[in-house]
């Protein structure tokens, strides 16, 4: 690896300082680093160190979506230039900024950032998710057995979750493919959040604090496969077939 | 002379049979005039001796070799039957730390270029063994049985090779029952290939043959009569790039075998 790029665990997780050069040549590097090292860190929460540079939402979102591939999160962007700190906040990442370096960096805590509260009204509450400048992960992979993949924002999955395999979102999970490991929408509290997939047999379906199993049929012996979409409905998880849900209600 | 290729047989979960298909793939390898060096890694319960034959000609062992007692020449065991087949026994005493990830990397390096293929066969579980076993290798063959938990720890296995940006694996179903897959009691190979989505090696019926040969220490892939055997052969080819068609082992339901196109079911 390229010797501008350090890599530091800590309990709580990772931080990674760029040190001088190109920063797309970082990228290069730490893709590389990661394709090797990746196992080691898999999980983990990050807080990235970008020092002085200018480096805009665009660029931020790429090293987020670099480190989701390997099954990590983005949490936190450490910087002391202004537009860099403003272009991780449109993200809804942390910042930590020169006032309060170079004291030391904030431990990213074990578990993802909350979504924004959700509001009583279901339609408000999915505008004030977007509102929050959350994006969302699309991601072009299979989730194999202990892969969890965790995001702030919501999710968009191409390809199968596999058993074994878990989802952890913020926000909504869509999954164009199957489901048959566990997917964590609104986590960790916002019930609003939905489930979407092509074939929905999950090991386990949880929107915010409800948790909904299966009926206990293997996935072979389902009558017909067609996209399903789960959300909560006084208190509990149903699932229906999409039939162009109208979310009005 | 081609370049060396280092194979790992295996699968995560125990008992699946990474001991028959490396000792299999071996015998039907060398049989096809190519020169071949098997590996027990499985330091401190070594089978793979066992299910050669060669357990009475062990002078010494991997640990011997990393610890310096002898050279690689004098650890290698020539099989009884095949020319060019050669065997690197486990150590019988110490345990897996006796051997490095770094060790096998120098080992494996040794031999490339004096052989064709180095198949290295695996300890069950994804720790020290499993690293010792996969760090020096291009290629994986993954075994599985088709029951769910040995076909979500291969799963769990390829998401560890995935990360560390290995890509060359196939798999092979192994000790599959036609008869309980037709009465849908055991899960058909397309249905563990919809899980695992890796090429498809090779599938292996359960049979009394293995157990039979494996206590006599011939591995059935000699026998030229048994199905088992054969289908041990068919796989070797495969490896070689021979595009073998699966042999159809449900009778009366061979459209459901005939799907099985290795090439269409080859996913990177």
């Amino acid at each position: 690896m390229d010797g501008s790029i350090s890599i530091k665990g800590t309990r709580e997780g990772l931080t990674i300082t760029f040190g001088p050069g190109d920063l797309q040549r970082l990228y290069e590097d730490l893709a590389r680093h990661l394709r090797v090292q990746g196992a080691f860190f898999r999980g983990g929460l990050v807080a990235l160190d970008l020092g002085q540079r200018v480096v805009d939402a665009q660029q931020i979102a790429s090293f987020r979506e670099l480190l989701a591939q390997h099954t990590m999160v983005l949490r936190t962007i450490v910087a002391l230039n202004a537009a860099t700190l403003r272009a991780a906040e449109e993200l809804g990442l942390r910042t930590i900024g020169p006032e309060e370096q170079p004291a030391p960096v904030e431990p990213p805590s074990p578990e993802p950032e909350a979504p924004p509260e959700p509001t009583p009204n279901p339609t408000l509450a999915r505008e004030a998710i977007s509102l929050a400048g959350e994006r969302g992960l699309i991601l072009r992979r299979r989730l194999r057995a202990g892969q969890t993949l965790r995001h702030t924002g919501s999710v968009l999955l191409i390809g199968d979750v596999n058993v074994g395999a878990e989802i952890v979102a913020g926000g909504d999970v869509v999954v164009w493919g199957r489901v048959r490991g566990i997917v964590h929408a609104g986590y960790p509290d916002n019930a609003s959040a939905v489930v979407c997939a092509l074939d929905l047999a999950p090991m386990q379906l949880r929107l915010g604090g409800l948790i909904a199993r299966p009926e206990e049929a293997p996935a072979g012996d389902r009558k017909g496969v067609y996209p399903e979409v789960a959300y909560a409905r006084e208190g509990a998880i149903v699932v229906e077939r999409w039939t162009g849900i109208r979310w009005e209600d | 002379m081609t370049p060396t290729r280092v194979i790992t047989i295996t699968s995560g979960k125990g008992g699946v049979g990474k001991t028959t298909t490396t000792a299999n793939l071996g015998v039907a390898l060398g049989k096809l005039g190519h020169r071949v060096v098997v590996i027990d890694t499985d330091i401190g319960l070594r089978n793979l001796d066992v299910v050669m034959g060669l357990q009475n000609r062990i002078i010494y062992d991997i640990v011997d070799l990393v610890e310096g007692r002898c050279r690689l020449r004098q650890a290698l065991i020539r099989d009884r039957q095949v020319e060019e087949l050669y065997l690197l026994p486990a150590a019988q005493s110490r345990d897996k730390s006796a051997v490095s990830p770094a060790d096998m990397v120098r080992i494996c390096d040794q031999l490339r270029g004096d052989c064709d293929f180095v198949l290295i066969d695996s300890p069950a579980g994804i720790e020290l063994g499993f690293r010792n076993a996969i760090a020096a290798a291009d290629e994986f063959i993954l075994v599985a049985t088709p029951d769910a938990s040995a076909v979500q720890d291969v799963d769990r296995v390829l998401g560890i090779l995935e990360n560390q940006g290995r890509s060359q694996y196939s798999l092979v179903i192994n000790r599959v029952r036609p008869a309980l897959v037709r009465r849908k009691l055991m899960a058909s190979p397309d249905q563990v290939l919809e899980t695992l989505a890796i090429r498809l090696l090779g599938i292996v019926p359960e049979a009394e043959d293995v157990i039979i040969s494996n206590g006599k220490g011939v591995p059935v892939a000699h026998d030229e009569r048994s199905l088992i055997g054969q289908a041990y052969r068919n796989i070797a080819r495969r490896m070689l790039g021979e595009d073998v068609p699966f042999i159809p082992l449900l009778e009366g339901r061979k459209s459901l075998w005939r799907r099985l196109d290795p090439l269409r079911l080859f996913r990177s």
